[in-house]
């Protein structure tokens, strides 16, 4: 493995085990993070992209989940062969995580500084003063005014935009942050203040050299905050680049249509139309073997009924899996 | 052109509980002092963030809350002296199409009694009428007639809003509220409800007040849209109008903070905004924008800017703008 590859996840395979049948959520899924990178893994509900994210440090419910094949190295250790006590250690430490709802994610009985000073204490052999103190100083670095006495404050107290703050100082309360994990961090935000949480980010990320995965729908802040981009559809990895050619040489039928679906694209001024993808995402529990977006894929031949497509390389990092790319690309490009 | 509805002066005012006996109770200004008209056959699209009053707003002027002051007018008529008969009446003319499709609909009443009860309250079509009617509805909002027997759990989030918008559709309106109607869709299944509520508009004429705070999807669908900040309009125009030229500085916030789907953007990207939005229980006295303005003066503290045209048809409430 590359010396500059922080998490490398190799054919991931995550299947939920229910009453009901057996829900295929990941798919065959692989992808790096390199050190200092932000990739996003992006997708519609369902499409399996948290379900990667939180296999990560096993945070899926097991059972009825179960990760029946992959391999996840996370500084050259494979993550699924630890032990809890091992993965314990990581959380937290080297891999942590913030959440689309700040306020189910933060213990409403205790003031934000006792939650942040006991990440220190948990993981590092320091005084109470001690952690108090570094609590302090990483509200400082989240931007929080008046630290000094939002410290003190219980979680309702403080506004929507003020909580993901204070998740993202617990995310760091680690001498040695190494990956965040950031599931929609700002979905639950209005949109001047997903701004003002998008920016504390892409600050945090040039002062403190870490990685983010960071998981959303929205194309919009895919574009504001990623290097990479993974493309997700019904558990498969469709289209994998940098964030540039996702946008301007996008080569999946699917994030053509992802894309297309955005009333703010530019190409809808004065439009009266919008491009959608007709009909559902298929579902998950009868889904067979062969491309998944073929119902609703207005390229798809006999072939996409057959088999799942395997990838093919259309550029430096760039690759998608389609059986009809070379179709798709020259559509794209007379369009 | 011909104005549907016209608001004066409308306030919506919550009194709110206290627990201390003797004091005032603290009074939430949802809606203070709204002025606008809805033309017949036009989008109007109301943007702003949570707690700004643009829900609310959509509820008073159907009568679905109660005024506190002002006058809200219905092809001439007020609202708040409407009888009971003329209230039914006005019931058929103006639906409304929610967010939240899961919590809209029943989920014990099958789809045909849930469409089918508008037109037993409200019509005398007989049984087969009411079916024949009912078929020719889900046809056109694009769900199999067959599925008529099921349960709202049954169908995926796109359906459920298609049978919320369905509902609408029974007793032929001519105005609809769509409050954050494709909020809480997927993109995909956003632009194929987008796609649906303009073909239903180009076949039926509809006029539209649609409620959303995703403003590239206002944009997209708006003939005029208004801007709010807690409980007041703050800017209103022509939508090319409005992107163009957007002149109070919170629309310009709002602007620059929707992220734009261009990745070389982010380097030349301008920040502006400051602080977090203030409760609407307390708004900051004079200009409620005040304390995030970056141009803020010391006016803007002391007197709540009036609203002025600043150019024909594009109204802002900025003292700034003179």
């Amino acid at each position: 493995m590359d010396e500059s590859t922080l998490l490398s996840i190799q054919n991931l395979e995550v299947n939920f085990y229910t009453q009901r049948g057996v829900v295929r959520a990941v798919r065959d899924i692989s992808f790096d993070i390199k050190k200092g990178e932000t990739l996003a893994l992006v997708g519609e509900s369902g499409c399996g992209k948290s379900v990667t994210a939180h296999s990560i440090n096993q945070l899926i419910p097991m059972p009825p989940g179960k990760i029946d094949a992959g391999k996840i190295f996370f500084e050259g250790r494979d993550l699924l062969t630890l032990s809890e006590r091992e993965i314990r250690k990581l959380r937290g430490q080297r891999i942590s995580m913030i959440f689309q709802e700040p306020m189910t994610s933060l213990n409403p009985v205790f003031k934000v500084g006792d939650q942040i000073a006991d990440v220190f204490l948990t993981h590092q052999n320091i005084t109470k003063k001690e952690a108090w103190d570094r609590a302090l100083k990483l509200l400082e670095l989240v931007k929080i005014p008046a630290p000094e006495s939002r410290i003190d404050s219980y979680p309702h107290q403080l506004s929507g935009g003020m909580r993901q703050r204070v998740m993202i100082a617990m995310a760091l309360a680690s001498p040695e942050p190494g990956l965040m994990i950031a599931d929609e961090p700002t979905t639950a935000l209005d949109v001047t203040i997903q701004a003002q949480i998008l920016d504390l980010l892409a600050d945090l990320k040039q002062e403190i050299s870490m990685s983010v995965l960071l998981i959303t729908h929205d194309m919009g802040v895919v574009a504001e905050t990623a290097d990479r981009v993974v493309v997700m559809y019904a558990g498969r990895k469709v289209e994998e680049a940098n964030v540039n050619d996702i946008f301007e040489k996008p080569s999946h039928p699917y994030t053509l249509g992802l894309l297309n679906s955005l009333p703010s694209n530019e190409k809808y001024r004065g439009a009266k139309r919008l491009e959608a993808i007709d009909g559902t995402v298929p579902d998950l529990l009868t889904i067979g073997d062969w491309c998944p977006f073929e119902n609703r894929c207005s390229f798809a031949i006999d072939e996409c009924r057959n088999s799942f497509p395997e990838g093919t390389s259309i550029g430096e990092g760039h690759t998608t899996w389609c059986h009809r790319v070379e179709e798709v690309i020259k559509k794209r490009n007379n369009a | 052109m011909e104005n549907l509805l016209e608001v004066k002066n409308l306030k919506t005012h919550f009194t709110l509980p206290t627990k201390k006996i003797g004091a005032p109770k603290p009074v939430l200004k949802a809606v203070d002092d709204v002025s606008f008209n809805v033309h017949r056959g036009e989008v109007l699209g109301v943007v702003g963030e949570s707690g700004c009053g643009k829900s609310t707003l959509g509820r008073t002027v159907l009568r679905l809350e109660n005024k506190t002051s002002g006058e809200v007018h219905y092809e001439g008529r007020d609202i708040f002296e409407l009888d009971k008969a003329e209230i039914k009446h006005l019931r058929t003319q103006a639906q409304m199409v929610f967010q939240d499709p899961y919590s809209s609909l029943n989920p014990r009443k099958k789809i045909n009694s849930l469409l089918s009860q508008p037109l037993r309250i409200h019509t005398d079509l007989s049984a087969a009428e009411r079916t024949e009617k009912i078929d020719s509805i889900m046809e056109e909002i694009g769900l199999n007639p067959r599925y008529k027997n099921r349960f709202p759990h049954q169908f995926s989030g796109g359906q459920r809003q298609r049978i919320g918008i369905a509902r609408a559709l029974t007793l032929d309106p001519e105005f609809i509220i769509c409050d954050e109607a494709v909020s809480a869709l997927d993109v995909s299944v956003q632009a194929q409800i987008l796609n649906l509520l303009l073909d239903l508009q180009d076949r039926h004429h509809f006029t539209y007040l649609f409620i959303a705070h995703d403003l590239g999807v206002v944009e997209f669908v708006s003939t005029r849209i208004m801007v709010m900040y807690l409980g007041k309009v703050v800017e209103f125009a022509q939508k090319e109008e409005l992107v163009a030229h957007h002149a109070h500085p919170y629309t310009k916030t709002l602007f620059a903070a929707f992220p734009t789907t261009d990745p070389h953007a982010r380097e030349t990207k301008k920040r502006v905004v400051m602080g977090d939005v203030p409760s609407p229980i307390s708004p900051p006295a004079g200009c409620h924008f005040h304390p995030r303005c970056p141009h803020a003066m010391d006016i803007c503290s002391k007197e709540y800017p009036e609203m002025r045209e600043i150019s024909p048809g594009h109204f802002a409430a900025c003292h700034l703008l003179k």
